[in-house]
């Protein structure tokens, strides 16, 4: 899933990109309005986030510009302008969200998962068919995992990716670099311990005892395998 | 807009308006004042001609009072009478009984040949009913005869005109005893010197007051206003004499100095007063629109400023929250956590200088802004400004090039120095990234002169004094470089306060800030 951000202040800027390939989406961030336009014209995206003050094209204006073409993408107003009118505007423009700062990651990411779920059938990279992977039932379209014992734990979609190719490969052992294209894909690869650090998340979400796995095994030197 | 000017015109338009009618409402009542004192004039003239003539009709009513019939009597009677050129006598059926053709001297002769006519009837007949058809003389033709006749058996006496060659004749009859009627003709020059004497040809100040005939010849004039010869004028007042000379009128004729006088209402000082006025309501209009507009102004800048502010404080303090937030997630990470870190550093830093902004100008809006005494060595605090701010800089591809020139002098205001050092490198950072700055200090005459220059579009020319005042900025759309506006305002107060100043220097490209303070004389 292909996220666009536009944001000038360059420090939050690389924050959101790796929050949000973390969790799983494809980021591709501009600094200001014009750049974000030519991105959009050039390559569409999966949904949209947008800073208002920015140089060149306010987040008004993309928002605005990006609607003539797409009214279904899902565009999301990242803003310190927090009076009612300026959500009111940025709504009446077409954005399904306003998100004002400061916020904090966890906020930004559930806002994103939300959004991600009503666009799901956009994104080409995860099947939208639920399976299941030991014992636990994971619906993809709403990036949600049923465990065991009925508790639902919400997903990234960089987590779902992980588990689908998992399931789709049991007892086999999936070593770094094909995890990296299957889940991350385009040519990324993050270092190693992103990866790990992604395995430890889900375990802790999926596993009863993440310091003793059951569903994803690691294999020294090569990867992981699910059982 | 449009309403402010439309509150303007609009009592202007009604007042002009007002104005207008007032003035012609003045002008025609002027003008029936000045008709009512010329006629008021006119007729005190009118009336001692009157008087006179009553007077006259008097005498001849008394001297007619016996009616004699005798020819002898009658002309003996002719001779006493002033003014009587003739005397005549009719009898009850209305014919002529003397002076008769028959016996008639050369004068009575010539009064027959006068009165030929109204006895044969061609006279204009004053007053009374139509005559009746004589009875004797022509034939079938109308005579005064009978209409006197008649008038005597109304009025005890009267008056009688007609015209004949050189102009008005005028009889005066009485009814006599027997039935029939006596009268004179009066000497009509006598009199016309009775009624000019009568006349009051004194006391005219300005303007002329003529009588004239019924051929609208001038008989007599008064007053100091010479007539323009040939010239036909106006007069501004005419009144008709009263019987027998009910043909002939007064005429007055104003100068053009009484009538300018006389007419000159407050229409022009009226006008005058409304032009006063109605620049004085324009004068006041712009003054209170320019106020309006700059408390306007003010108000917005305020609001931009406050907006501005919270966006300025807002976006570090996500950017530590954010990045604060992952190294809890990633705790397990050194490198990353180290850098993470550092990211938090910065940003609080940056928030630490705009909240010394604010506080600093929230400070000099209650002129509580001073320079703490502390010195510092100029090179030395010039440097370390700006290396605070290395990181920043370097992010937007910014050279620093120095050229410190200072040897060893000191200056008050450590803090004060930093933070004005801090503002401009923040403005060159903000309008011109990817480029050289150079940043260099110099002693000249007891201060030093700290320079900023960097390479960006600089500051255009209407710009820069504004640039210096709090809240200005180039623009205010959402698309203009991220700053509160107070930055240079501040940075300018406190060189200020520390006995120097900040100034925009001329320069050839970009934009050149010299910040001068004095040497500090003694080491703290």
């Amino acid at each position: 899933m292909r996220v666009l951000i536009a944001e000038d202040d360059a420090t939050m800027r690389n924050g959101l990109t790796e929050i949000l390939e973390g969790e799983g989406y494809d980021v591709s961030a501009a600094p200001d309005g014009a750049v974000a336009l030519d991105r959009w014209t050039a390559d569409k995206a999966d949904f949209v986030l947008l800073d208002i003050m920015m140089p060149q094209r306010s987040g008004y204006d993309v928002c605005r510009e990006i609607r003539r073409s797409d009214r279904e993408v899902p565009i999301v107003f990242l803003s310190a302008k927090n009076e009612e009118i300026d959500k009111v505007v940025g709504l009446e423009l077409g954005a399904d969200d306003f998100i004002t700062k400061p916020f904090g990651m966890r906020e930004l990411v559930a806002r994103v998962r939300a959004i991600s779920r009503r666009c799901y059938q956009r994104a080409t990279a995860v099947p939208a068919a639920s399976f299941t992977i030991g014992g636990i039932a994971v619906s993809p379209g709403e990036l949600r995992a049923t465990l065991a014992d009925g508790s639902v734990v919400e997903l990234s979609l960089r987590e779902v990716k992980l588990l689908s190719t998992f399931a789709a490969n049991p007892g086999v052992v999936l070593d770094r670099d094909m995890l990296f294209r299957t889940c991350w894909g385009g040519g990324k690869y993050p270092n190693s311990r992103t990866l790990d650090m992604h395995i430890a998340k889900l375990r802790k979400k999926i596993e009863l005892d993440r310091n003793t796995p059951a569903i994803i095994r690691t294999v020294r030197g090569v990867g992981y395998r699910y059982e | 807009m449009r309403a402010f000017w439309l509150l303007v015109f609009v009592p202007l338009a009604i007042a002009g308006y007002l104005a207008v009618r007032v003035s012609a409402d003045g002008a025609e009542l002027r003008r029936h004042q000045l008709q009512g004192l010329l006629d008021g004039r006119l007729d005190d003239v009118r009336s001692r001609a009157s008087q006179s003539i009553a007077k006259l009709e008097r005498q001849l009513a008394d001297e007619l009072a016996n009616a004699p019939t005798a020819p002898e009597d009658l002309r003996a009677l002719e001779r006493k009478i002033p003014l009587a050129r003739q005397v005549f006598r009719l009898d009850r059926d209305g014919g002529l009984a003397f002076p008769t053709p028959r016996d008639a001297s050369s004068e009575e002769l010539g009064f027959l040949e006068r009165t030929a006519s109204i006895w044969a009837g061609r006279a204009i007949l004053s007053g009374g009913r139509p005559p009746d058809a004589r009875k004797g003389g022509v034939k079938g033709a109308p005579g005064i005869g009978d209409s006197l006749i008649d008038l005597a058996g109304i009025a005890e006496h009267g008056w009688q005109t007609w015209y004949w060659a050189e102009g008005l004749h005028l009889l005066f009859w009485r009814r006599a005893p027997d039935g029939g009627v006596i009268g004179v003709e009066v000497e009509r020059i006598g009199l016309l010197a009775r009624v000019v004497g009568a006349l009051p040809t004194t006391g005219l100040e300005d303007g002329r007051i003529e009588l004239a005939d019924s051929r609208g010849d001038t008989v007599t004039q008064w007053g100091p206003m010479l007539p323009v010869d040939g010239a036909t004028a106006t007069p501004d007042s005419t009144l008709a004499m009263e019987p027998p000379l009910d043909s002939w009128q007064l005429r007055y004729f104003m100068s053009p100095a009484q009538r300018d006088a006389l007419t000159a209402g407050p229409g022009l000082a009226l006008f005058l007063g409304l032009g006063g006025i109605a620049l004085g309501m324009l004068v006041l209009a712009v003054y209170v629109y320019r106020e309006y507009t700059r408390r306007l102004r003010d108000a917005a800048r305020r609001v931009g400023f406050v907006t501005r502010v919270s966006h300025e404080l807002r976006t570090p303090l996500t950017n530590i929250r954010m990045y604060a937030e992952l190294l809890e997630e990633h705790g397990d990470d050194d490198e990353d956590q180290a850098r993470r870190a550092r990211v938090i550093v910065s940003e609080s830093e940056r928030l630490g200088r705009l909240i010394d902004n604010v506080l600093d100008f929230a400070r000099h809006q209650r002129g509580k802004l001073a320079a703490r005494p502390d010195h510092v060595e100029i090179d030395e605090a010039v440097r370390e400004a700006v290396k605070k701010l290395e990181p920043v800089l370097a992010a937007r591809s910014i050279d620093v090039r120095f050229e410190l020139a200072g040897e060893g002098r000191r200056v008050a205001g450590g803090d004060a120095l930093d933070q004005i050092v801090t503002n401009l490198m923040s403005n060159v950072e903000k309008y011109a990234p990817g480029g050289e700055v150079t940043v260099s200090t110099h002693a000249v005459n007891g201060h030093v002169v700290v320079a900023v220059s960097d390479r960006g579009p600089g500051v255009p020319a209407g710009e820069r004094i504004a640039i210096f005042e709090p809240f200005h900025r180039a623009g205010d759309s959402l698309t203009e470089a991220s700053g509160t506006g107070i930055g240079l305002a501040i940075a300018r107060e406190l060189a200020r306060a520390a006995g120097g100043d900040l100034a925009l220097a001329d320069s050839a490209s970009g934009a050149r800030f010299e910040l001068t303070l004095p040497v500090a004389k003694d080491p703290p």
